[in-house]
């Protein structure tokens, strides 16, 4: 085993931590750097800033869209986009997943809903573009990737993984991580 | 002897310590009454019966004492109600208590690094909307992080930052600074800028899901002191 999907939701114990906190993901990332991997399920929603800033500084820290997709993008569409900018911008597309949080909704519409989706106008202009790349990636190859599922040839991309924000940048307010 | 506008008045200095927002203008105040002895009454009400204890203890312990600061006034009395921990808070918060009065065993402390944590977060987040201003006015980046506070303009963000910067014994007179109070360059604005926009963004939004809870919960936006 080594990859560890993450739902976070609010604190039990103890009570005088901020109940969305997700400090203890960063923990335990740090500590098991080279053996797991952590996807975050709903990106840290309602503490997007704290995720963001963590799962750039944590090289094993994955973002996962479960409830983001289904969510938002077509209830919130403006929140969504700007949610989808700021994973881009610092998480980065090679570690963001798709997710669907089937059960509560059918994956068939937000997949497709993902493939059809940019940004609403150029309000988001300095965000990272989504392109077909990214698409892929994020509904796919990532996945494939971390559970080590061959791909094949006519359906691996060419180029080089692009490059998120820096672990440096990623100061969050706290201080610390 | 107090009267109603002035408990409200003071209540009105009671912020959400997450959205960084008046309690009052939050409608989160469902009642206050005063009795011709002066003894004060306070109802509160959130979004959710499950809001987070932390929150909720802080609102209602911070109600309590701005109420009691109040000049000539009588018994005080603040309840929170419809909440999965009411009880807890409301006995606690009616004793004098404290969190861990309130929540024995479930608490390794008292709720002070929460609320600097958190107000660190809304300080970021204003700077964030006055910095967006400045520069969508044409401002450079040179000019905006010479800026002293002083030279903000006169509107509900500055001054809030200044009594956020209060708060946190932030004394630099440099109009922006980061969390923990250093100044920043124009070489760092745009990064600075960049994280404070996300805070900015999860705290706009996480209080329009609060509004929009609330709405569903007790109905829509009424003046809370019609």
């Amino acid at each position: 085993m080594k990859n560890i999907h993450v739902h976070k939701g609010p604190t039990i114990w103890p009570l005088d931590k901020d109940a969305f906190d997700v400090s203890d993901v960063d923990k335990v990332a740090t500590r098991y750097r080279d053996e797991l991997n952590f996807i975050v399920e709903h990106v840290g929603l309602p503490r997007i800033e704290d995720f963001c800033f963590m799962a750039t500084q944590e090289p094993n820290v994955y973002a996962g869209l479960a409830v983001v997709t289904g969510g938002l993008m077509h209830a919130r569409p403006r929140f969504f986009a700007k949610v989808m900018g700021e994973l881009l911008f610092w998480v980065g597309e090679d570690k963001m997943l798709f997710g669907a949080d089937y059960a509560i909704w059918e994956p068939k519409w937000q997949v497709e809903g993902l493939v059809d989706w940019d940004y609403p106008d150029e309000t988001f202009s300095d965000f990272p573009a989504f392109t077909t790349e990214s698409k892929k990636k994020i509904l796919g190859l990532n996945a494939a990737k971390l559970y080590d599922v061959d791909v094949p040839e006519e359906l691996r991309l060419p180029v080089p993984d692009s490059e998120p924000a820096k672990q440096e940048d990623a100061v969050g307010v706290g201080g610390g991580a | 002897m107090t009267d109603r506008a002035h408990v409200l008045d003071a209540l009105g200095t009671v912020y959400d310590p997450e959205l960084d927002e008046p309690i009052t203008s939050l409608r989160f105040v469902s009642a206050c009454d005063v009795s011709a002895e002066g003894d004060v009454d306070v109802r509160l009400r959130l979004p959710t019966p499950q809001c987070a204890p932390n929150f909720a203890f802080l609102m209602a312990a911070d109600a309590r004492d701005a109420v009691r600061r109040l000049p000539e006034v009588g018994g005080v009395t603040v309840v929170l109600e419809d909440h999965y921990t009411g009880d807890e808070i409301n006995a606690a918060v009616g004793g004098g208590g404290g969190f861990g009065d309130a929540f024995p065993g479930d608490t390794e402390g008292e709720l002070d690094a929460l609320r600097e944590l958190f107000r660190r977060k809304a300080l970021v987040a204003r700077q964030a909307r006055l910095c967006e201003a400045l520069l969508a006015a044409g401002e450079t980046a040179q000019a905006v992080t010479a800026r002293r506070l002083a030279e903000l303009p006169d509107d509900p963000d500055a001054r809030r930052c200044v009594a956020l910067r209060e708060q946190l014994g932030i004394v630099s007179d440099a109009a922006f600074v980061r969390p923990d109070g250093d100044t920043i360059t124009a070489e760092d604005l745009g990064l600075w800028l960049r994280r404070a926009r996300l805070v900015r963004t999860s705290l706009e939004a996480n209080g329009g899901i609060c509004r929009s809870l609330l709405a569903a919960r007790y109905g829509d936006p009424e003046e809370v002191a019609a």
